[in-house]
């Protein structure tokens, strides 16, 4: 308690911190040590904590990879910039996942997953406007996919560091959301409003 | 946009150029982002652990709600809601950020308060008291009545209801039927419940409206309030009655979190709405836009009972009450439930300047003009314009933050609620997350960019107590 209420003053982030005695109420696993003495621990995980590192380590992995693609591939100036903003964004986020996932032992697949694949190819058979306007839609698809990746393990989950990852990170997804579909929208209609999200 | 780029991307549009493979996600969310997972750990042990955790969550909540509002009893003088029972709270209860004043923010524009951090937090989302469990939450003076009428236990194990009883409405609040105007309050003080009905109301309605009544004063199996292992009371449970939030039609503030978004985290707090003057209501629930009292009664088995998810009703028990005789019985009891009296409104809803003060005067002048108030809120048709609007509070601040829990997202469209009867239904807006009329007035005239001087806010609050 004494925690959150540190956090409270500090930041905005943490104040919404798990309490220290505190699992998931929703998603604590029956194997959780200290559960049938009420002192669940608060850095065990379940299985929605494993899921979600597999999950967030594959979107992460393909987020650098074509932000990759559309800083050499883009033309829009704002396309290859928001190409940057992922490379160095997801860079940055995939290794405070793995700082965050140490506790977790979830399994994750190497390289670029199927789905991405098949994206990654359709993408660079693109050129042009063709390429900005796919790849925008494919990094709105992925982050709406990834918000509620998140939205589910912060619901879910249960490992307390993992949950904290999670909601530290879901402001910074959310904002690439708003950014991708403010850009589209700029470059398929003339009424679309001139401001950029502000991040 | 470039001309020649623009070009390009109408020619590719057209020929399908820019779609992107069609093939469901490989990896889409499991089924517990939608559906509510069985139950894994036994009764006991989940009691065991909520009781202990209980301390932790109430102290949390009341953290966050010290840190949004100021939650101190302070009455109003002289004014009461419609039985006379309950003093009405004064003055604006949302805390500022620190360095601002209500001037200073209303002199921003929104993209600058967003970069600067400066909403009040109490113009946020407001999370359940337990976001991730959510469910039904009583408050204490329901729980106890209920106990003493019906034997039946409203106290869930793992939370108490978190606002003070001076934030919330009247309890039991008066009735007013549009049948018998002439009668007043029917309530005689006391709350409807399954025993006491019949005696309270024989001689006053009909046959169909009485058997109305009583399915909607008969408990029914709910999500935390059941038979099954999953609920948060120790013993099995008969379950909920319709009345038991909506009490004598009105509401006691009990909340639940809304059964139309997923996934958990992201569900917003709904304060029970009144049923006063439902009648004259085209649409109905914040977000699900139902189109008649009967849609809603039938499917509040599914949403305030079962979050919107069937299948977890049906493994618990869901009442599916018969539609042609038992839900036209329910509608027609609600369809009758008016207003309060408003002795200073006219037919038109209008104030009458023979019977209202300079300052209410002063109000509505606002309300009708610079406020805006009116062009959604419409006096003739009962403060309603049975739409959906979209304030969009995100404007000011960065969506996807989480508190206690609950991850704020953007509002969308709610529909207009009613302002008739105002002051007896505490807190406000579809959440509850303003407490006072004072902080409606400027919720309003930050999110409306209204500029309203000092003497606008009061006398619209002023206008706001005569409704
Ligand atoms: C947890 C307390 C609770 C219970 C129990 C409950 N309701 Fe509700 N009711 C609410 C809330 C909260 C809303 C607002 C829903 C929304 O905004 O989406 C509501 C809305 C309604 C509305 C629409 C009101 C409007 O202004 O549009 C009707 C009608 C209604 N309820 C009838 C019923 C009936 C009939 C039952 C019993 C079958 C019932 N309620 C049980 C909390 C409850
Ligand atoms: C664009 C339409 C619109 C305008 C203009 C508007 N409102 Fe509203 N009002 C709404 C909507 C929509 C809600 C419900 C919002 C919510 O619950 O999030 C609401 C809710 C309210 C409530 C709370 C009702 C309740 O039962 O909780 C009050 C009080 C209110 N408005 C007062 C005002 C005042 C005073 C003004 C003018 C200064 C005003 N409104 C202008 C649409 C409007």
């Amino acid at each position: 308690m004494k925690r959150i209420l540190i956090c409270l003053a500090a930041t905005l982030f943490c104040a919404s911190v798990l309490a220290d005695t505190m699992g998931n109420p929703a998603g604590m696993s029956p194997d959780t040590p200290g559960i049938n003495a009420a002192k669940p621990a608060k850095d065990h995980s379940n299985i929605q904590d494993k899921l979600f590192v597999r999950q967030a380590a594959i979107g992460g992995r393909a987020e650098v990879e074509l932000g990759k693609l559309a800083q050499s591939k883009g033309v829009d100036q704002a396309v290859k910039d928001f190409g940057s903003r992922m490379v160095a964004d997801h860079g940055k986020g995939n290794d405070r996942l793995m700082r965050a996932s140490r506790g977790v032992n979830a399994e994750i697949p190497d390289g670029v997953d199927p789905e991405h694949q098949t994206v990654r190819r359709e993408l660079t058979e693109l050129s042009g406007a063709d390429f900005d306007l796919a790849y925008l839609a494919s990094q709105i698809r992925d982050h709406q996919k990834t918000a509620n990746l998140l939205q589910w393990h912060i619901s879910y989950g249960q490992n307390q560091p993992l949950v904290e990852y999670s909601i530290q990170t879901l402001p910074t997804v959310m904002g690439h959301l708003e950014q991708a579909k403010l850009e589209h929208a700029r470059l398929t209609t003339a009424g679309a409003p001139i401001t950029r999200a502000s991040d | 946009m470039n001309k020649k780029l623009f070009g390009a991307v109408a020619v590719s549009a057209a020929l399908g150029l820019v779609a992107i493979s069609r093939l469901a996600s490989a990896d889409p969310l499991p089924p517990d982002a939608t559906y509510r997972p069985l139950p894994t750990v036994p009764l006991d042990v989940v009691r065991k652990n909520d009781e202990a955790m209980k301390p932790a969550v109430l102290k949390r909540q009341q953290a966050l709600l010290n840190e949004r509002y100021d939650l101190s009893n302070r009455a109003m003088s002289g004014v009461k809601m419609a039985g006379g029972r309950k003093t009405v709270q004064d003055g604006v209860r949302v805390k500022l950020k620190s360095g601002t004043t209500w001037d200073s923010l209303a002199a921003m524009s929104p993209g600058e308060i967003k970069e600067k951090n400066l909403l009040p937090a109490g113009f946020l989302p407001l999370p359940h008291v337990k976001q991730l469990a959510g469910g039904q939450v009583f408050p204490n003076e329901q729980i106890e009545e209920i106990r003493i009428a019906e034997s039946r236990n409203l106290q869930r194990f793992d939370v108490d209801f978190d606002l003070p009883s001076h934030l919330t409405p009247e309890f039991p609040a008066p009735i007013f039927l549009t049948t018998r105007p002439e009668l007043g309050d029917v309530s005689g003080g006391k709350l409807l419940t399954i025993r006491n009905y019949y005696a309270m109301m024989v001689g006053i309605i009909t046959p169909v409206q009485m058997e109305g009544l009583r399915l909607l004063l008969t408990p029914f199996p709910q999500e935390e309030f059941n038979q099954t292992e999953d609920r948060k009371v120790p013993e099995q449970s008969l379950g909920v009655a319709c009345l038991d939030c909506h009490a004598n039609f009105h509401t006691n503030a009990a909340f639940h979190l809304t059964p139309d978004v997923r996934p958990q985290a992201a569900r917003f707090r709904l304060d029970s709405t009144s049923l006063r003057g439902m009648f004259n209501q085209q649409i109905h629930g914040s977000k699900r836009s139902l189109r008649s009292i009967e849609d809603f009664t039938e499917f509040e088995q599914r949403t305030a009972y079962f979050n919107g998810d069937h299948v977890s009703a049906t493994r618990k028990g869901v009442h599916l009450p018969d539609r042609p005789n038992q839900v036209a019985m329910m509608a027609q009891m609600q369809n009758i439930i008016d207003f309060p009296p408003a002795p200073k409104l006219d037919a038109f809803n209008r104030l009458d300047p023979s019977k209202a003060s300079p300052e209410e005067l002063a109000g509505e002048k606002v309300f009708m003009g610079k406020g805006r108030c009116a062009e959604c809120h419409i006096p003739a048709l009962h403060f309603l314009d049975n739409n959906m609007h979209d304030l969009k509070l995100e404007r000011f601040y960065r969506v996807g933050q989480t508190f206690n829990d609950q991850v704020a997202i953007p509002d969308g469209p709610i529909k207009t609620f009613t302002l008739r009867g105002i002051k007896d239904s505490p807190p406000y807006l579809h959440d509850g997350r303003l407490i006072t009329l004072a902080d409606t007035v400027e919720y309003f005239n930050l999110v409306l960019g209204l500029k309203l001087s000092e003497q606008e806010k009061q006398s619209l609050v002023a206008y706001m107590l005569t409704l």
